[in-house]
Parts: structure tokens; sequence; C-alpha cells
């Protein structure tokens, strides 16, 4: 049988059951966006970011049966995930660290739409400068929203709260952003 | 933020479908009623498709040896619990050991001190007829030191003070007679014996033969009845330091006495 077609929550009962292939597969599912989503929650360290992935995978690993396989397991994951990143940022406001944000990657490319890549570009990385200054849990709200692309039901399992608390704090965040960042108003005009 | 936004099912949508203009006059008094004008309104909004139309930031995957490691991590198994004895369990077991020690140190053994000095008084009863007959001694040895008092082969007495060293009570006669009597006549002896003749200068000698003879020699000078109490005294005296030694114990049970006798 392709592992591949089988749903996440199909997965996880083979983990629970040790089937090391159907652990390789959500792996390969998942690795990358919650990578991403670490990388937007924790000021895009890359190797915070690593290390709160393993520790997320290591719990699947050793105590899969932690998730009631009747639920959906994406928003598990990333409740998981959002616990782990709350976390850190405990940690680090006792610590007092602050992590220097990493500037979007240079383009190093040419060509036609250079311009408008530059500006979503730009974009990108001025929204996700101001997203540091977005205090929880409408930051996590957000990056749930528009950067994973989660449903808003979703969120309101992962956050514990009504789907209209959650469309509030996207409306809040949302309204705050487009507040700080007027010179990109002409990206969409 | 109030939940009385004109955001029926998911607000993006809506948002993205109408601009200003389009909304009715209930929609704009609701979203006015929160301080959002026009210009305001197209703010959110082109923000809102901007964020339609983000295209995620290609992020480099994690490495390929974290995947390695996970794929380890799952063939070691599921995660036994370790039997971590938790630390409050540490605390009580130090606290009760602690506890007990205390109990040991100021309890029991003051106890078993206190019946200590039963012992040492039925130790020491005999030690008033030692110390009477080491009372007596003196007085014996005085009166007969005339009669008994070892001449030297020059004829003179040996001094009072060197023999009432050798025969009075207490430690040093304990200690004399402790030793074998060989040991006896090699113990050195004070300059004025050592220096006489006779009797003492046999003690030069290094053979044993001579050595009892000297012995032999030193006890024959005796008086009899201090020759006769000579065993009992030696008896008497180990008695009596037993007796003593009890006796200081239990008469200061102070906690050092009683650490160092443990230790």
């Amino acid at each position: 049988m392709m592992l591949h077609t089988l749903s996440d929550e199909q997965l996880m009962e083979r983990i629970i059951n040790r089937d090391k292939q159907a652990f390789a597969t959500l792996y390969d599912r998942y690795s990358s966006r919650l990578m991403g989503y670490f990388m937007k929650m924790l000021w895009n360290n890359r190797e915070l970011s690593e290390d709160l992935l393993q520790e997320l995978f290591l719990k699947i690993a050793r105590q899969p049966e932690l998730f009631d396989t009747t639920r959906s397991f994406k928003p598990w994951v990333y409740t998981v995930a959002n616990n782990l990143c709350k976390m850190e940022y405990r940690k680090n406001s006792t610590r007092g660290i602050k992590v220097a944000l990493d500037n979007a990657p240079e383009l190093r490319d040419s060509g036609p739409g250079i311009t408008e890549r530059i500006d979503k570009r730009a974009f990108l990385s001025k929204l996700k400068e101001v997203l540091e200054t977005i205090k929880e849990p409408h930051k996590s709200t957000f990056t749930l929203r528009y950067f994973e692309e989660l449903s808003l039901k979703e969120i309101s399992e992962i956050h514990q709260v009504s789907e209209g608390t959650v469309k509030s704090r996207l409306f809040y965040t949302l309204r705050k952003i487009a507040a700080k960042l007027p010179q990109f108003q002409h990206l969409t005009t | 933020m109030k939940n009385t936004l004109p955001f029926p099912d998911g607000f993006e949508q809506w948002m993205l479908e109408k601009t200003w203009e389009q909304l009715n006059s209930e929609e704009r008094r609701l979203l006015e009623d929160e301080g959002i004008d026009a210009i305001e309104y197209a703010s959110i909004r082109s923000m809102l498709m901007e964020l339609q139309q983000l295209e995620s930031e290609p992020i480099a995957p994690p490495s390929d040896t974290l995947r390695e490691k996970l794929l380890e991590a799952f063939d070691q198994g599921p995660q036994r619990e370790r039997k971590i004895i938790p630390i409050g369990v540490w605390i009580g077991a130090l606290a009760t050991a602690a506890a007990a020690l205390f109990a040991l140190f100021f309890w029991v053994l003051p106890g078993a001190e206190k019946g200590a000095p039963e012992v040492a008084i039925r130790q020491k009863s005999p030690e008033p007829s030692v110390q009477s007959s080491a009372a007596q001694q003196p007085s014996a040895q005085t009166e007969q030191t005339p009669v008994n008092q070892p001449l030297n082969p020059v004829g003179e007495r040996v001094p009072a003070s060197v023999e009432q060293e050798e025969s009075k009570g207490g430690m040093m006669d304990l200690q004399a007679n402790d030793a074998p009597q060989e040991d006896l006549a090699r113990q050195p002896r004070p300059a004025a014996q050592s220096s006489d003749a006779g009797v003492f200068s046999t003690e030069s000698n290094s053979d044993m033969g001579s050595k009892a003879e000297s012995f032999s020699t030193v006890t024959s000078t005796m008086a009899p009845d201090v020759k006769s109490s000579g065993l009992a005294d030696l008896q008497k005296d180990q008695a009596e330091q037993a007796g003593r030694v009890n006796t200081s114990l239990g008469a200061n049970p102070n906690l050092l006495s009683v650490l160092v006798t443990i230790y």
C-alpha cells in the first residue's frame, strides 16, 4: 500500500504500531512547512527552528499515542509546535535574549518582473519585521492563517477559542500591520 | 475588538469582494463605529489582497542528518519512563537519616550513658578499699622503712623516694606491674639506683639470668607484706583503673566524649 495516499491520521495510527515508513512519510510531509512555521515564529533563527522541529518529531517518535487518532492531525501538530514556540518565548523573556532579525535573502537574479519581485520580497521582509512587534496570540493566529494557510476552524482548535475570536484577532492584526506598512499599498492598487 | 463587524462567513472573502463603495449603509456604519473609514478600509483590503497572493518564501528543508537521527530515534522504540526517584524522596530519605543520627547521638546514647554510672559505681565500690590499701601502704612502708628498706653494697639505704616510686599505687605502679617481670628488671632505674653497686648493678647485665636474679634480689628486699600484696595490688589497680575509665565516661556525658567514644 502506498503510504503517500494515506491521510495524516492513518499514518499516525501506523506510527503508533511502530511503522517506521509511516513515520518517514509523515516527516517528509510536514518537516518543511513546520520548519517554515518555526522560522517565522522564532525570528528566522534556523538553528533554533531545527532544534524545535527535532523536539517535535522526537515526541511523535517516542510517544505517538499522545495523539488521539479520532481527531485531526494538522491542528494537533501545530498546537504542539505553537506550544514549543511559547516555551521558547518564555525562555527568551527570562534570559533577556534578543534574537536578531534575519533579513530577507538577497536577490541575485535579474530579468523581467524583477521590480515586482523585489517589491514582493521587500514586502515579505517588512511584514515579518512588523509581525515581530505583534504579541501573542495574535502573531501565531496571523502566521497560521496567512503563512500556513490553516482554516479558521483549525486555528480555533489550536488556540482553543471560538472561530469568532480567531476572526477578530485576524482583523485586529491585519489592521495593525496595514497601518504600519502604508508604503506597500500600491502593490495591489 | 467587538465581534459586531460584518464578517458573516469569514471577513477575508467578504472584504476581498467588496470595495468601500460597494458596502451598504449598515455595513459602513458598523465599520465606522470601529473607527474604520474609507481610507483605512482600502488599506486593510489592500493588505489582505497582498497576503492572499503571498507566495510562501522558499525555506531550505531541514538537514538530512536530522531525518536520519529521528528515524534512529524511532527505531529505538517508544520512550520508556525511567524510574527517576523524585528529589522529594531523596530529601525525605536524607531527613530520616539525619533524624535517626540525631536521635542516636542525643537520645539513645545519652540514655545508655545514664545506665553507665551504675556500673561505674559498682566498679568504683572496691576503689575505697584499693585506695585504703594504697593509703595504708605508705604508712606501713613508712613504718617499715627502717627495717625493709634495702641496703646498697655500701651499706646505705636506698633513698625512700626511689623505693616509694616503685611501690606506690596509681599509674606508675600499675605500669610497673603491668610490665612482665623481665621488663620490670629491664626498666631503667634512676641514676641514684644505677650508680649503686650490688643489687642494682646486676641490671646492667644483658643476660636474662642475671636480670631474673636481680629481680629476685629486688623482691627479696621487699617487706613480706609488700611482696604478698604485690599481685593483689596489681589486680586491684587494674580494677581501679578500669573503674576509673568507666567512671570518666559516666561522669562526663558530654557530646564530645560520646562522639569520640563512638568514633
